[in-house]
């Protein structure tokens, strides 16, 4: 079930929510409109928390997590825009090449997932570029199928290249996904959400 | 331009062995690619360099475009078990794992981040050896981004202690790793290719023997298509210019086939061929005798070659790769008419990569060598630049530069020396001697403003702390700032010191001229005038000085700042340089004499004393102010008035812009000017406060009145009605025996005493609106009861 919404007029969903198959964060809004939706969606399942990460309502960007925990970090470190630079499942994560050693261990033992430093396309925001879940994985449009067939078969999810929001190639802020539902930006079209749920295995 | 090394080269092709490359490898090896045996052996386990890697970008495509034809479907995990920025594969998960988990994988990933190449296995071991890699997952991308190692090592500077960065070493570094990128890529782009091979002997030779701009090729193929070179090659090279014809096939070092011709096309002294001149205009044709016969040569030329080619097809065809040198017409007679000897889209054609001489049975020779000669370096070179021939960067201004026969170029060799000083052919442009000149001056001001500027002001501070003044307000920014003024500052001071000094050298000029002026008018302008300005003129060193008279001066000008009037009298009763001198003297960056010092710090007493023991005050400072101009003070004003008016001859005071002297009396009677002006004011700022102090009494009465007023009319509302009427019958009684107003509206309690009031059902009222009111309150009362 792919549900097509906006945060305030904005359709860069992914950053004002962060969702997994345990729990959902979303941006205290000036409306209820968007929790609302989620809460509607969601509420049977999971918790859908309304968050603030350090002031900011933008707990996507600064947040990475699973069904295993949460990873935040310090606004002031150098990349700590957690959700920017690292995607991930319950089961792996793709991160930065830059990203340090210490915050690489942390997230294998927070998350609990197995860590793999790579870039999409030859972008560094491996967390921007891509969405990813249980099921299946969302990645930036100018991958080249080798790349996407290495991945997938790393990662162990099958992988698509594609788009949301009428062609942005910034899926990470786009679409938020886990195992059942997906969120993407009311400008998605039928085409990219048929794709999307497709490849995260949402039709019922 | 990049082919002189052959020209050279060709002269001296004695062959070496190949056991000395390693032994001198600043001068490559030729060989011939005919020279099979040696050229099998050199081209064993042949990789293409890391210096002219292609991009890979052009191999990956044509595999994504092959995989894109199989559709790949995207529900499926895929089990592809290879690495594409690495190029490894893995034979099962923990293998792959265990890659995407190495070292060597997070490397490479950030080597493509930064838009390089990947390195290989090998490679990377062996920078492994050399470096501690192992820091490189850490986010310092700065330290491991840039690796190579071959090139850093001859540096040298970068193996220190790469530790600790400073700020200076990594522009550095960055500079170095932005030249290196910029070398990378211009021997991408060299015609030549370099490749080593199993030995690690790095050699090169002409991309355009592999390559053809037809059919671009990705680094397998490039290096399948470099061993063919070594199985024979049959080469046929067509030149053709300016009527000349030069035709050969080559094989195994020898010219099979060869013919060379020639015909009169080229149009003397005017130069180009006959038939480009024709292309000028389609109407206005040269109709010379010479003209017809050199279009009639042009034609046959073209039958010649025609003919001449057909007769050796068989044999061309058998060549693997043509060169071709034809320009503008002279293309047609190879590619065009009814059946063209070559095709121009034929994958074995290639131009020459390097520019030819008239096309005769020599030249042919040499281009065949020059195309087929391998320059070996030796081995584990790193090839930079330095050892590359390449063409002179371009000059800077190249439309200025005028239409000259070219000058002689400097052989490649000699070229590439490092560039320390200028060449001898180099001319030395009148720019460039302006240049230099200016940096010398501005050396030479340096040293001067150094030397007596920053020392003046230096000395100035210690006084000043050695005296504890804590007065800081009277210590000008320049000043308090000058002992830490940075490097930028000076030079800028320098150059003012040089304007100041041209300054000088006018009004020194000026000020004679008027001197002689003034003598001949007779006046009695005194003799100071003209010599002061010799004197002043700091540029001639003067014949002797005493030990410290240096320090003397600055410790005057010291004290002139500073406003020590006992100080300065004690230096002064037995000076250690000539005292017209010393008080012409300008000082510091501003170039001011002592007689400015005292009058910008505002010591007046100093500035008397000074102009007592003769300073000049008509001298002006590096902003052409004289010492009045730059007075901070009043006080130090007068005193220059002062003293005009004492020695109404001395000077020229309209010069010095001091304005009308300033006698005793004059001060007493503004004195008195001002004090009867103050009188005067003070008696208007009394009369005005009266007046004040009238208005408000005035204004208090209304108040109080107005209040007494408000009270009254609330009290009456107070009332009741029967109490309101009481009252008005009482106050009608009491009117009658006073006459004061008594009636008020039973309403809002106006007094409408002397109006015709509003009765209504006994009361009065004042309008009908309070009528109204009245009436709407009663009737809801009544109805409310």
């Amino acid at each position: 079930m792919a549900v097509r919404t906006q945060f305030e007029g904005n359709n860069e969903i992914g950053v004002f929510s962060n969702l997994t198959n345990a729990y959902c964060l979303v941006g205290i809004g000036g409306s209820e409109n968007f929790y609302s939706l989620f809460e509607s969606e969601l509420a049977d399942q999971i918790p859908v928390v309304h968050a603030s990460i350090a002031g900011c309502r933008i707990v996507g960007n600064l947040s990475v997590g699973n069904r295993h925990g949460l990873l935040i970090r310090r606004v002031e470190e150098r990349l700590s825009a957690l959700g920017n630079v690292i995607v991930c499942n319950d089961y792996v994560a793709l991160v930065h090449p830059d990203l340090d050693r210490e915050t690489e261990d942390i997230l294998a033992d927070t998350l609990k997932v197995e860590v793999f430093r790579h870039t999409l396309a030859d972008n560094l925001l491996v967390g921007s570029y891509s969405c990813l879940s249980n099921q299946g994985g969302l990645v930036h449009p100018k991958t080249t199928s080798q790349d996407l067939d290495e991945l997938s078969s790393l990662l162990q999810v099958p992988l698509v290249a594609g788009t949301v929001n009428r062609g942005s190639d910034v899926l990470g802020a786009g679409l938020v996904v886990n195992d059942w539902c997906a969120f993407a930006g009311l400008d998605t079209t039928s085409t990219e959400l048929n794709v999307i749920e497709s490849i995260f295995k949402l039709r019922d | 331009m990049a082919d002189n090394t052959e020209s050279n080269s060709n002269g001296q092709t004695a062959v070496k062995g190949p056991g000395k490359s390693t032994a001198e490898s600043s001068k490559p090896i030729t060989m011939f690619l005919h020279q099979e045996d040696r050229i099998r052996e050199l081209f064993k386990g042949l990789k293409i360099a890391d210096c002219s890697r292609l991009n890979a970008s052009i191999e990956e495509e044509d595999e994504s475009a092959e995989l894109d034809n199989v559709p790949r479907d995207p529900l499926v995990v895929s089990e592809v078990m290879t690495c594409s920025h690495c190029g490894v594969g893995f034979s099962d998960r923990p293998e792959q794992v265990g890659h995407y988990k190495s070292d060597f994988h997070k490397y490479n990933v950030k080597r493509s981040a930064g838009g390089q190449t990947a390195l290989t296995e090998r490679q990377f071991d062996r920078l492994d050896i050399d470096d501690d890699v192992l820091s490189l997952s850490g986010s310092d991308s700065e330290e491991d981004s840039d690796e190579d190692t071959l090139s850093e090592r001859e540096e040298g500077s970068t193996s220190a202690s790469a530790s600790e960065e400073t700020p200076a070493r990594r522009r550095r570094r960055r500079r170095a790793d932005g030249d290196r990128e910029l070398q990378r890529n211009q021997l991408r782009r060299h015609t030549k290719l370099f490749l080593v091979n199993a030995d690690r002997q790095m050699f090169c030779l002409y991309k355009c023997l592999i390559m053809s701009k037809w059919a671009p090729a990705g680094d397998t193929q490039v290096e399948l298509a470099v061993k063919q070179l070594a199985r024979g090659l049959r080469v046929g090279v067509f030149l053709l210019s300016g009527g000349h014809f030069a035709a050969a096939v080559f094989s195994g070092g020898k010219a099979v086939l060869h013919k060379t011709f020639h015909s009169y096309t080229v149009r003397a002294k005017q130069g180009g061929g006959q038939a480009s001149r024709d292309a000028r205009s389609a109407t206005k044709q040269p109709r010379s005798a010479g003209a017809s016969l050199r279009r009639y040569n042009e034609a046959s030329l073209v039958q010649h070659i025609q003919e001449l080619l057909a007769s050796w097809e068989e044999e061309v065809s058998r060549c693997s790769l043509l060169f071709v040198r034809a320009l503008g017409s002279g293309a047609a007679a190879l590619y065009g008419g009814k059946a063209p000897p070559l095709n121009r889209r034929d994958p074995r054609i290639r131009s020459v990569p390097f520019p030819t001489r008239r096309p005769t049975f020599a030249e042919l020779e040499r281009v065949y060598q020059a195309l087929t000669c391998v320059h070996v370096y030796g081995t584990d070179v790193d090839v930079n630049l330095s050892q590359v021939p390449q063409s002179p960067p371009k000059p800077e201004t190249p439309a200025r530069t005028p239409r000259r026969s070219p000058r002689p170029e400097r052989p490649p060799a000699e070229r590439t020396g490092p560039p320390t000083a200028p060449p001898p052919g180099r001319r030395i442009t009148a720019r460039d001697r302006r240049n230099s000149e200016r940096q010398q001056d501005l050396e030479r001001s340096l040293s001067v403003t150094d030397s007596e500027g920053s020392d003046s002001e230096m000395a100035e501070y210690e006084v000043r702390q050695m005296r504890g003044l804590t007065d800081l307000s009277s210590f000008s920014p320049e000043e308090g700032f000058d002992s830490s003024r940075p490097l930028d500052d000076r030079v800028v001071t320098a150059v003012e010191e040089r304007r100041r000094r041209r300054e000088f050298r006018r009004r020194l000029r000026e000020e004679q001229r008027a001197a002689e002026v003034g003598e001949t008018q007779g006046t009695t302008d005194n003799g100071q005038q003209t010599a002061a300005p010799s004197t002043t003129d700091a540029e001639p060193p003067e014949p002797k000085e005493p030990a410290g008279a240096e320090e003397f001066r600055v410790q005057c000008y010291t004290l002139c700042k500073t406003g020590d009037a006992a100080g300065l009298d004690a230096l002064l009763t037995e000076p250690l340089v000539p005292l017209t001198a010393l008080l012409s003297r300008s000082f510091g960056q501003t170039s001011q004499t002592l007689l400015h010092a005292a009058a910008r710090a505002g010591h007046s007493a100093l500035v008397s004393r000074l102009l007592e023991v003769g300073a000049d005050p008509t001298l002006r400072d590096g902003a052409g102010q004289t010492p009045y101009d730059v007075s901070s003070a009043r006080e130090t004003r007068n005193q220059f008035r002062r003293y005009r008016a004492a020695h109404p001859d001395k000077h020229n005071y309209a010069k010095a812009h001091i304005p009308a002297p300033l006698t005793e009396e004059m001060e007493a009677e503004k004195k008195q000017r001002d004090a009867e002006k103050k009188k005067l004011q003070n008696q208007k700022r009394k009369e005005k406060m009266k007046e004040k102090k009238a208005q408000q009494l005035i204004e208090e009465a209304a108040r109080k009145e107005k209040e007494k007023e408000e009270e009254e009319k609330r009290r009456f509302l107070q009332l009741s009605d029967r109490e309101k009427r009481a009252l008005a019958a009482e106050r009608r009684m009491a009117a009658q025996q006073s006459g004061r107003a008594l009636v008020r509206c039973c309403h809002c309690g106006e007094d409408i005493t002397g109006r015709v009031p509003f009765e209504y059902s006994g009361r009065l009222l004042c309008s009908t609106a309070c009528v109204r009111q009245h009436r709407a309150a009663t009737a809801g009362a009544g109805t409310a009861a």
